[in-house]
């Protein structure tokens, strides 16, 4: 990365850290509202070994620990699908948009830094107040290789599909659907709060299109060890090509969006 | 050689089926040194034309070319060398400070360092921003932000400034000192082209290019002839 790129990404850090800090109760509520989910999964886990469903014999792992892998590696890394859309909206409805456009920087990476600004002041801090809450939980994730690989790819067509997303914010403005879609999805179908081995088979099929539940097998396999070992080729290798479809694809709706409100005059939008 | 040259150039939007003419084959030039005003009541496309300028938006027809480039086809090429201020209001983040602003601005346009600070401490010098420094870019005056906008425009000493109604809210002293940081740019060798609709703010331009009133008779798409402009622009004469 050049010196260039990193401090235009550390203008960015410092701006949107600034606008952070400078709402107090939603960052106090952002805390907040981290740890009531935490402790929720906390006690649901314990009702779900209390009721003795046996789902420790059949997953290799407690509830508490396969839901907290489930929303941490969706949540942290999902951030990129909406941190975008968010951004590019945000920027054209206060203005800043045209004049972050006007600066002669190319489209795509003003959106790459504004969107990865917001990922590492937010999720930032979630993902430390996490491992802080996980800790105190005493649920401990092993972390390999191979998982860092699967999330870092995943993390990457998280941001492919966030491209999309943004480029048809500039289009559709509130109503972009493809974030919508995927994060619903993701949620119901990704093996986020359960296994992909309670849905429907035919369900099972959509489900193993999603990312989600490819990153989510990587990860999980991690932590029950050798004896509930994954072909961890095989997710990695479906990451890979839905992370590279996702970063063209996405480029190139970014682009058109921009040519689009370039047409019709909508870089900026009240 | 000519920093801007507009040669016929138009645009028309599209809205709700609805083909609305904003700009009409205006065509202008201007050299390095040189200053244009665009003058015309409200609606007339003055600041469409300047965001065409600036590479923000795709004309329609004609061509606009800004220090050697299509704005069509190499737009960020043309925005790095132009600097912008589009209307002071709803342009800032409202919850940084004024020289957090500038100097977040400052290093989109490649000012990094001693660069940077120097640069902003400068024209908040020139513009006399300095007590104002501090305060959030959203508790400023009108007129401080109109101040602040221009000097935004000055960061990164760019070829070409695209001014719109940069006197608008502006008190006499905050007049004379846009004015006097406009013209010392000016003498430097950065053009500039300014959209304004009262003619007395012009008094520094050599063109003075008046844009007609706009007509409200919108047109259908169905290609029925009739704009919202009656009569061309006028070019060029000072």
């Amino acid at each position: 990365m050049s010196r260039d790129v990193i401090n235009l990404l550390w203008a960015f850090v410092v701006r949107s850290a600034a606008t952070y800090a400078s709402y107090r109760s939603k960052l106090f509520l952002g805390f907040a509202s981290l740890l009531l989910s935490a402790i929720t999964f906390l006690f649901v886990g314990r009702a779900v070994e209390l009721a003795g469903s046996g789902f420790e014999d059949e997953v290799g792992m407690t509830y508490t620990a396969f839901a907290l892998i489930g929303v941490i590696v969706h949540g942290v890394a999902a951030s990129g699908l909406h941190a975008f859309r968010k951004t590019v909206r945000r920027e054209q409805l206060q203005g800043t948009f045209e004049q972050l456009v006007s600066s002669g920087r190319p489209v795509i990476l003003l959106v790459l830094l504004a969107g990865l600004s917001e990922i590492i002041i937010a999720q930032g801090v979630a993902l430390g107040l996490a491992v802080v809450v996980v800790g105190l939980l005493g649920v401990t994730i092993p972390v390999t290789l191979t998982a860092l690989a699967a999330v870092a790819l995943y993390s990457l067509t998280m941001c492919g599909i966030g491209f999309i997303s943004a480029g048809l914010t500039m289009v559709f403005k509130e109503g972009e659907p493809v974030s919508w879609a995927f994060g619903a999805l993701s949620g119901l179908l990704g093996g986020v709060y359960f296994p992909l081995s309670l849905l429907p088979v035919w369900l099972r099929r959509v489900a193993w299109m999603l990312p989600t539940s490819h990153v989510l097998a990587v990860v999980r396999a991690g932590f029950r060890g050798p004896a509930h070992d994954v072909d961890a080729a095989t997710h990695l290798i479906f990451l890979l090509i839905a992370a590279a479809v996702s970063v063209v694809v996405g480029i190139v709706v970014l682009r058109r969006g921009c040519d689009h409100a370039r047409v019709t005059g909508t870089l900026r939008e009240y | 050689m000519k920093i801007v040259e507009f040669s016929d150039v138009g645009k028309q939007f599209r809205r709700r089926g609805q083909r609305l003419d904003a700009l009409r084959d205006l065509s202008f030039t201007a050299a390095p040194g040189e200053a244009i005003a665009l003058v015309g009541p409200n609606g007339a496309g003055k600041s469409t034309a300047l965001r065409i300028a600036a590479g923000l938006l795709i004309p329609s027809g004609g061509r606009a070319v800004v220090c050697g480039f299509d704005v069509r086809h190499a737009a960020t090429h043309v925005r790095r060398r132009v600097g912008v201020s589009l209307g002071a209001e709803r342009s800032f983040y409202v919850r940084l400070t004024a020289k957090m602003n500038l100097a977040f601005f400052g290093r989109l346009a490649g000012l990094r360092g001693r660069e940077l600070s120097s640069a902003v401490d400068c024209v908040a010098d020139e513009l006399d921003l300095g007590p104002w420094l501090n305060m959030r870019a959203g508790r400023l005056s009108r007129g401080t932000g109109a101040r602040l906008a221009v000097a935004r425009a000055f960061l990164g000493a760019p070829s070409l400034l695209l001014l719109d109604e940069p006197f608008a809210s502006l008190d006499i002293t905050g007049r004379a000192l846009v004015c006097c940081a406009i013209e010392r740019r000016l003498r430097d060798g950065c053009a500039l082209v300014m959209a304004t609709h009262r003619m007395e703010e012009s008094r520094f331009c050599e063109q003075i290019v008046e844009l007609p009133s706009p007509v409200s008779d919108p047109i259908s798409s169905s290609g029925m002839s009739g704009q919202r402009r009656s009569a061309q622009p006028s070019t060029g004469h000072a």
